[in-house]
């Protein structure tokens, strides 16, 4: 039963981590450099980095970084990109964008620009490898001209957010201020919104999903009772 | 030159410090009752702390210096002795140093047994500035000889030779501590502490300590700077991931190497990544943390 729960996990996180598991890079090995990383930059050190659960994000389930008060939420495994020294620079950007991150807020692309902007002042030597991971990222990222018209504004919104970090520009004048996560395909160079209060416990991760369904299949059933009794 | 001169007892300095290829430093922002010589060593004065330690010598007043390893203590005394024309008698403190090895011993010389003073009375004896480094790692018994020397009796009882050696006028006492360190909380009484004026250090703010990098090791604006935020990103792992911080000492040695043609990942390493831990983990991660902040490229 362990077992099989555990190879579920596996292949849950593994999906959900990228398209290139030859290249996967875990959590739980670069850990230590991850929290250093983020307290070095500023963050809180009382923040625990912990592994996200999967989220839908613009498609499949997802895990992708969040932080809140409490925890700084990460992929608990990231293949995103071809070459495991990329993935690996993915979790210590994402740690320093953490660290110069404000957490929620309501204009989702408006506080990863900001983020991104003061990640790249307190650590200069990260900017190469932050430029190679955003090329790659947008060199990944769907094109607009297939989406449809909602979704390509928002992949609109977000490519430019992203060119306007490779050129220096400070992005105020992007379109899209009201735009959320989950509104288009996985910016993995960014922070989403935080996760609910557990979110980051892998072990109840496999039961969350089944959970869920039961949920709302039941809420189907009653809304179909509660409609056939009127 | 170091940024701070480390002599053990069996070594102690002995002059003022005039050091031929110390950089010189005229800061208008030094202040502080006493003329700054032409070879006075470097230092850079961060809030006040030169006009105290002027206005304590001229009363007589003995002085502790507080604050973390490396933030410049050792070089402020250093310097603070040239702008006053004193020599220096610096005393690295251990476990070890007993009474005794202040105040001097008989030795046998030429079939005969002679009297020689140690650091503290020939301080006294010359009217210098006895400087005792991380005293409170000496052993207790050293407070009964520093007490009526610290006090207003300003007297050396000197028990081999049974003598009484008054302090002349330019004899100054001054002992430092770093606060940090638990096993030195443990033993500097509370009545050691109040015979002594205290001045407290603390790093310098970043732009003092670039202009620190830049004087003491020749490096560029750019690099000092980086190297302070590098100290600033450094310092905040202090208490959770690392036991200390790293110090200005610390970046000066970084950059001295750096200057002198070594990659910038491999000096700091070697200066201070393997000077703050010896966890193999710790120090991968905080190599993570010098690229961030240094980038791989060259000087």
């Amino acid at each position: 039963m362990k077992r099989g729960i555990g190879e579920l996990w596996h292949r849950r996180i593994t999906r959900t981590a990228g398209a290139n598991p030859h290249a996967a890079v875990r959590l739980e090995d670069v850990s230590r450099a991850v929290q250093m990383m983020f307290r070095a930059g500023g963050g809180d050190a009382r923040v625990r980095v912990v592994p996200a659960t999967p989220q839908r994000i613009g498609g499949p389930r997802a895990s992708l970084g969040a932080l809140d008060g409490e925890t700084l939420a990460l992929p608990p495994v990231l293949a995103v990109f071809d070459q495991p020294v990329l993935n690996r620079d993915l979790y210590l950007w994402l740690a320093a964008l953490g660290a110069c991150h404000d957490g929620e807020s309501a204009d989702w692309i408006g506080a990863n620009l900001r983020a991104t902007r003061r990640a790249l002042a307190r650590f200069p030597g990260l900017r190469a490898r932050y430029r190679r991971l955003a090329e790659a990222h947008l060199a990944q990222r769907p094109e607009p001209r297939r989406l449809k018209p909602a979704a390509a504004a928002a992949e609109h919104a977000i490519r430019q957010a992203l060119r306007a970090t490779l050129d220096g520009e400070d992005g105020d004048a992007r379109p899209g201020p009201g735009l959320q996560p989950d509104a288009a395909a996985p910016v993995w160079l960014w922070l989403g919104q935080a996760l609910p209060e557990g979110a980051g416990d892998p072990a109840e991760a496999p039961f969350r999903a089944p959970v869920d369904r039961q949920a709302h299949a039941l809420a189907r059933v009653v809304a179909r009772w509660t409609a056939a009794a009127r | 030159m170091h940024f701070l001169r480390l002599a053990r007892f069996q070594s102690v300095s002995e002059e003022p410090p005039h050091e031929p290829q110390c950089r010189m430093y005229h800061d208008n922002m030094s202040s502080g009752g006493a003329p700054l010589p032409e070879r006075a060593p470097f230092y850079a004065e961060q809030a006040g702390e030169c006009r105290l330690f002027a206005h304590a010598f001229h009363q007589r007043l003995p002085v502790l210096l507080k604050g973390p390893t490396g933030c410049g203590k050792t070089r402020f005394v250093e310097h603070m002795a040239a702008r006053l024309g004193r020599p220096l008698i610096t005393v690295s403190c251990h476990g070890d140093l007993t009474a005794a090895d202040l105040m001097g011993r008989h030795l046998i010389d030429g079939g005969d047994t002679v009297w020689h003073d140690g650091p503290l009375a020939r301080a006294v004896r010359t009217g210098a500035i006895c400087c005792l480094d991380e005293v409170a790692l000496a052993r207790r018994d050293t407070a009964v000889v520093l007490h009526p020397l610290a006090d207003d009796r300003r007297v050396l009882p000197v028990e081999g030779t049974g003598e009484l050696l008054r302090a002349p006028p330019q004899f100054m006492l001054v002992v430092s501590y770093s606060p940090g360190d638990q096993s030195l909380l443990n033993n500097l009484k509370p009545g050691t502490r109040q015979r002594f004026v205290a001045i407290g250090f603390d790093y310098p703010a970043p732009e003092v300590e670039r202009r620190i990098v830049e004087a003491e090791s020749g490096a560029v604006p750019a690099l000092a700077a980086r190297l302070v935020t590098l100290a600033q990103a450094l310092r905040r792992l202090t208490g959770q991931d690392l036991a200390e911080a790293a110090s200005t000492r610390l970046l000066v040695r970084a950059a001295r190497l750096i200057v002198a043609g070594l990659p910038q990942p491999e000096a700091c390493r070697a200066a201070i990544v393997d000077a703050l831990t010896d966890d193999a983990g710790t120090a991968a991660a905080l190599d993570d943390v010098v690229v961030a902040v240094l980038g791989t490229g060259a000087p």
